[in-house]
């Protein structure tokens, strides 16, 4: 009885597929689909437990395409049976791609307060998996250091944390040389004979690399041309009369004859292995002996709820009827949210928003060259600032110089803060998205710890230069005033940074770099319009500066510099027509503004770039 | 046609009929360099020695770290601090051609195109016609496999297809030495078999080929002539791939049944089975390892299997087909006087105009650059346009018609400085690897980047700067605009020569950094936001650097300047302060300019940052 349910939960751990077909459409430019091409032909297959198997073939035979497929990271265009639990996986991507500025032992801490719900073993099970990759004395190596057998063996250090019974692996060798290639094959091996099922796409393995596979699928033009151990290849070659010459190697072999122009092999091979459904032993007494790879009865009802067939089915109801549609919908319903429960977390949301926190500001405390560069960026500018206003802001004559002094605080603001994050976020995505789909955190708690962590440097940098430039400039000594206007700074450069992380999610660096400034052309244009024939301006103009929120910015400046009742400025000509500040104010047709609502309008505009970032985001992490 | 495609087949020969070979000798190499805080002296290469024919094809082998990168940057001369020892080759190193193992092209030529392109800038019209080297051209094309893709655009081909152009094109001027570094890295087993094959074939028609290669399969292994392993630093292999198996066994080495003798060997070097590099090295002494004959007739040899005899005899067949076809070359030769010209480089002045065609073709190929470009160019003018209506004419908008004014010359500076940050780092690679075999000189490419990228900011802002110009109700005055238009003109060319440098000194993160903040310092001292005469003394200096500031001084004396008529007063205003012109130059501290002055020292600026970026660029390729 015992021995039987340890069968059913080693089966339970089986990659098992069947028929499965992936298409993608071939485009001629963006617009137009010129038709579609079909890279995997109806394969079937098994990855069993406790095996460490390997996906070969020529390029353009589907190799990522099938590890893809059956992963789960690609879905559009991927349809037939696969069998896979997914709670329990794992996808190690061909590149490493690491938070450079942390150690070894911070990306391992930082995995198991993401992944683990008990903290008591966090230090056992890190000890234990460093040292069986050989990576405990590199513990305090940042990541960017590692050599690259050392960084392959960290991406699979970090999920191992909470012991997946699945991995996935595209080209684990891809980059490294012989003999990292063969270590990092005999830890593969350990591990699956651990106890876990591993699947990896590999390219060209030498003999002693291929002997290590448990089992090799062999793919050619979408079609599985052998399954079985590496030892069967030979006689199985032997089957379909091709005999493999004695100093070659088995796997250039039969790479060499499915990979021939004509291709005429493929379907012969194909046919013996019924296109994945047969694997092939040696048994004890050297026979070829095919058996079933599927072992698992796909029934059309269990097929997975992928999205689209969400829609799919409640467009199709049957009959048609408003009743039976929203009845349909209702079943798809249900089974979304069944999918949705079954797919919660260990840790919460919360948690993981604690810890991303917690290393948003390690890293931002560890990049100090770049915190240094900044802070001294801002206090110089402060300073040049200060000295080019010096002492003005009380001279009576000089009203276009105080209003050049608020445009120019906004534009030095605004320049700087849209532009860091456009440089620097495109390369952050990439690790977002492998990091989501391995099931570190989700995408909420990810966002919020992003928006929290930068809010220390803001207001740190903000006040630098706020705090120069209005002391300097001889603005009235009032500690409230002051504050208004470091707060209006600070919200404008959230604005700013938001418009920045939107463009940074949504483009690369290059095409981010070119619609940056374009974008605030535009605005810094609405920035500077008006303010000397400012009752003339019509309705319309009106409701568009409102948009701009470096007009915006200006007039909460404005605001703050002469609103709430100062006192009348010093006049050293005869007469000067602004020294109250109450006229300037109505000059600039300003007078009857609040603040508050200013504030509301730069709380809306922060609100939507910081939305439109999130969306970006997300269409780039769930695609 | 094919009588014409055979002569230049036979062109091809006569270097090697008629002179010396060209092999590569070298002996007690060695190969130090300076590693770690101390400089502790490491040797990379340790006293090897080796000869590399002509027409064979040699690969050199090993693992990681075993110097196989060094031993061929030396030999062609890429690496030079460090070396001792004798290095023969058999001509002047301009005879090389070096292929890199990454492959760069211009994404946006079709390889005929770049094929006609190099033949023009290696091959002079005066001794090649043009139609000569079209059928040169369709020649080595049909040679390398490539003449289906003819009209494919570069970033279009697979990996194996640009390979072979990148042999194609160091092959136009006919090189007697031809360097591949890891030419099947990338490639799939087909890919691979197809490019080893092609050198194999390329090296019987008479020339030295010299590859490294990282882990070969067995029927690409046994294309190879020449087999060189090195390990450690030492020479571990020097013979023929169908000797390997019995070399190893001379040392107590079995290569176990179905497995690739290259693995095998590179195995063994690697120390997979106990520590052999000294036997493998004394062992490797042995000159017999180069020569099947010999080892056919020792007596304790192994009968071959007949696949053995069956390859050597596939091996050596080539050869002999070499032989005679060079029989026929040199009766050839004695009764054909023309074809002992030798083909010569074109003019550096004629490069310079092939190469500012070819920067012209590209630039029009790329639609990001030009149309989206020109589109948010003009968008954004009708769209300030928009914002600002009559404020060119309006006494009551004089300070926004400044500010815009303003607006215009950041808005051109910011997107030329960006691009021009990002312009060099993107073709680096594929200047580098020009001018290292020859192309044409780093002067004369930078030269032709200048002409063409020059008119196209003047027609980008000239666009950019009418539109607005007329939107917003201007002086409809030809010399005010003309001064007007020169301003924006020379601030834009000032952007892009700033951004280039800060794209050869920096990153490009790092210089687009920098950019967008020297950008608001420049801004801070450009004269609208503080009067120039209200900048404390110790800060002037600034402005003085600041070429915003002298664009945007210029653009406010064109238009308001030189005795301009009063502006118009709205009917609903009772009193306009700004009505006369000269009150706008007395607002802004800018009756007293000159604009010739201010030209000049823009241009002094444009000056300094083209020359500067042209050291920095070449401070760049030479260093990797």
């Amino acid at each position: 009885m015992e021995q039987s349910q340890n069968l059913l939960a080693k089966q339970s751990k089986n990659v098992e597929f069947q028929d499965v077909y992936y298409t993608v459409k071939e485009r001629k430019n963006f617009w137009r689909v010129t038709g579609e091409r079909r890279i995997l032909n109806g394969v079937s297959g098994s990855f069993r437990n406790g095996q460490l198997s390997a996906i070969m073939g020529p390029s353009g035979a589907g190799k990522s395409s099938l590890l893809n497929a059956i992963s789960g990271f690609r879905r559009d265009g991927v349809t037939g049976n696969i069998k896979m639990k997914r709670d329990n996986a794992c996808y190690i991507t061909q590149d490493d791609h690491h938070q450079t500025l942390l150690t070894v032992e911070e990306l391992m801490n930082l995995a198991c307060d993401l992944k683990l719900k008990n903290r008591h073993k966090k230090a056992e099970i890190m000890t234990d998996i460093l040292e069986n990759l050989h990576l405990n004395h590199r513990r305090n190596v940042t990541a960017e250091k590692l050599s690259g057998g050392e960084r392959k063996r960290l991406s699979i250090a970090l999920e191992l944390v909470d012991n997946p019974n699945i991995f996935f692996l595209d080209e684990p060798t891809s980059g490294l040389d012989e003999v990292t290639a063969a270590q990092c094959i005999r830890l593969l091996q350990a591990m699956a004979y651990e106890g876990r099922t591993i699947v990896c796409t590999i390219h060209q393995p030498s003999a002693t690399i291929y002997n290590y596979f448990d089992s090799i699928y062999v793919l050619a033009k979408g079609q599985c041309v052998y399954q079985g151990s590496p030892r069967a290849t030979i006689p199985f070659l032997r089957l379909a009369q091709l005999d493999c010459p004695r100093h070659y190697s088995p796997s250039d072999y039969i790479i060499e004859l499915v990979d021939a122009e004509d291709g005429h092999l493929v379907p012969a091979l194909s046919d013996l292995t019924e296109n994945g459904k047969l694997i092939y032993v040696v048994s004890q007494s050297e026979q070829l002996a095919p058996q079933q790879a599927v072992t698992t009865m796909f029934l059309e009802q269990q097929k997975r709820p992928f999205l689209p067939a969400f829609f799919a089915g409640s467009a199709a109801s049957t009959d048609g009827t408003l009743i039976g549609g929203t009845s349909a919908l209702l079943e798809q319903v249900k089974a979304f949210s069944k999918r949705l429960h079954t797919d919660r977390r260990d840790v919460c949301g919360f948690r993981q928003f604690i810890v991303l926190m917690r290393i948003m500001l390690l890293r931002i405390t560890r990049a100090r060259l770049a915190l240094t560069i900044q802070l001294f960026h801002h206090l110089l500018c402060g300073l040049f600032f200060g000295l080019i206003f010096f002492q003005l802001g009380n001279q009576g004559a000089r009203m276009f110089d105080h209003l050049k002094f608020c445009i120019g605080a906004v534009l030095m603001i605004v320049y700087t803060q849209v532009m860091v994050p456009i440089l620097s976020y495109p390369a952050e995505v990439k690790l977002v998205k492998k990091e989501t789909f391995n099931r570190w955190y989700t995408l909420t708690p990810y966002y919020m710890a992003l928006t929290v962590s930068r809010l220390p440097v803001q207001v740190l940098l903000n006040i630098t230069f706020m705090a120069v430039t209005y002391w300097m400039s001889g603005l009235p000594q009032q500690f409230w005033r002051f504050c208004i206007f470091v707060a209006v700074g600070l919200m404008i450069s959230l604005v700013a940074e938001g418009m920045g992380l939107a463009i940074g999610a949504t483009f690369s660096i290059t095409n981010g770099s070119v619609v940056g400034p374009m974008l605030i052309a535009p605005l810094m244009g609405l920035a500077v319009y008006g303010f000397d024939f400012a009752p003339q301006v019509s309705g319309g103009m009106q409701l568009l500066m409102k948009f701009s929120y470096v007009r915006v910015g200006v007039v909460s400046l404005v605001l703050a510099v002469f609103g709430f009742q100062r006192e009348e400025l010093d006049c050293d000509a005869i007469y000067c027509h602004f020294s109250d500040p109450r006229v300037l104010l109505k000059f600039l047709d300003v007078e009857k503004v609040s603040m508050l609502h200013q504030f509301g309008l730069l709380a809306m505009l922060m609100l939507f770039f910081r939305v439109m970032m999130y969306i970006s985001l997300r269409k780039r992490c769930y695609a | 046609m094919e009588k014409l495609t055979q002569e230049f087949a036979l062109r091809t020969m006569p270097d090697f009929a008629t002179s010396s070979p060209f092999n590569i000798i070298f002996e007690d190499l060695y190969y130090r360099v300076e590693v770690g805080k101390d400089r502790e002296k490491k040797s990379v290469l340790k006293g090897i020695k080796g000869t590399f024919k002509s027409g064979e094809l040699t690969a050199i082998m090993g693992p990681s770290g075993a110097g196989k990168s060094s031993l061929m940057n030396i030999l062609t001369g890429l690496t030079k601090s460090g070396v001792s020892g004798k290095i023969e080759i058999g001509k002047a190193r301009k005879l090389c051609g070096y292929i890199m193992q990454d492959d760069h092209f211009f994404p946006y030529f079709t390889v005929e195109e770049t094929m006609l392109m190099a033949a023009t800038l290696k091959i002079s019209n005066q001794c090649v016609s043009l139609k000569e080297k079209r059928t040169l051209i369709d020649y080595l094309l049909n040679s390398l496999k490539l003449t289906k893709t003819r009209q494919t655009k570069c970033s279009n081909l697979s990996g194996g297809q640009k390979k072979r152009l990148s042999i194609a094109l160091e092959l136009i001027d006919n090189p007697a030495v031809l360097f591949l570094d890891e030419p099947t890295t990338g490639l799939d087993s087909s890919s691979s078999f197809d490019t080893i094959q092609l050198l194999r074939g390329l090296a019987n028609e008479g020339r030295t080929i010299v590859c490294t290669i990282h882990q070969p399969s067995t029927n690409i292994y046994n294309l190879f002539n020449l087999v060189y392993v090195l390990s450690a630093g030492r020479c571990t292999y020097q013979g023929t791939p169908q000797n390997t198996v019995m070399f190893l066994s001379s040392v107590g080495l079995e290569c176990p049944p179905y497995h690739n003798p290259a693995d095998f060997l590179l195995e063994c070097a690697n120390g997979d089975y106990g520590d052999q590099t000294e036997a493998l090295a004394e062992a490797a002494k042995d000159i017999r390892w180069r020569y099947d004959q010999q080892l056919m007739q020792g007596e304790d040899a192994d009968a071959p299997s007949e696949t053995q005899v069956a390859k050597f005899n596939e091996s050596q067949s080539p050869g002999q087909v070499q032989v005679q076809v060079q029989k026929i070359e040199i009766q050839n030769m004695e009764s054909s006087k023309d074809l002992t010209k030798h083909t010569y480089p074109p003019t550096e002045y004629m490069r310079l105009w092939l190469l500012i065609g070819r920067c012209h073709l590209q630039f029009f190929r790329d639609w990001t650059l030009t149309y989206l470009k020109l589109g948010i160019h003009v968008l954004c003018s009708i769209l300030i346009g928009l914002f600002f209506g009559d404020s060119g004419s309006n006494a009551t908008k004089q300070i926004s018609n400044v500010g815009m004014i303003m607006i215009h010359c950041v808005y051109l500076w910011y997107t030329t400085i960006m691009p021009g940050i990002l312009r060099y780092p993107a073709e680096i690679e594929i200047i580098r690897k020009e001018t290292f075999n020859n192309w044409y000189k780093l002067r004369t490419y930078y030269l032709a980047t200048i002409i063409t990228s020059t008119p196209v900011h003047i027609i980008f802002s000239t666009v950019y700067i009418t539109i607005g110009y007329l939107m917003t109700d201007q002086p409809v005055e030809m010399d005010r605009f003309v001064k007007y238009l020169l301003s924006a003109v020379v601030v834009t060319i000032c952007a892009d020569g700033l951004g280039v440098f800060l794209g050869t000194v920096l990153n490009p993160v790092n210089g687009t950094f920098v950019g967008a903040v020297s950008t608001s310092c420049m801004l801070m001292f450009s004269g609208f936001l503080i009067l120039l005469n209200h900048i404390p003394a110790a800060m002037r200096f600034m402005a003085y650097i600041s070429p915003l500031r002298y664009a945007l001084e210029n653009m406010v004396i064109s238009l308001y300047g030189n005795q301009r008529g009063q502006l118009i007063c709205p009917p609903t205003e009772f009193y306009c302060h700004f009505k006369n012109a000269v009150t706008v130059l007395r607002q802004f501290g800018m009756e007293d300019g000159d604009f010739g002055h201010n030209i000049l020292m823009i241009l002094i600026q444009i000056a300094i940052f083209k020359v500067l970026s042209y050291f920095t660029l070449k401070h760049k390729i030479k260093t990797n």
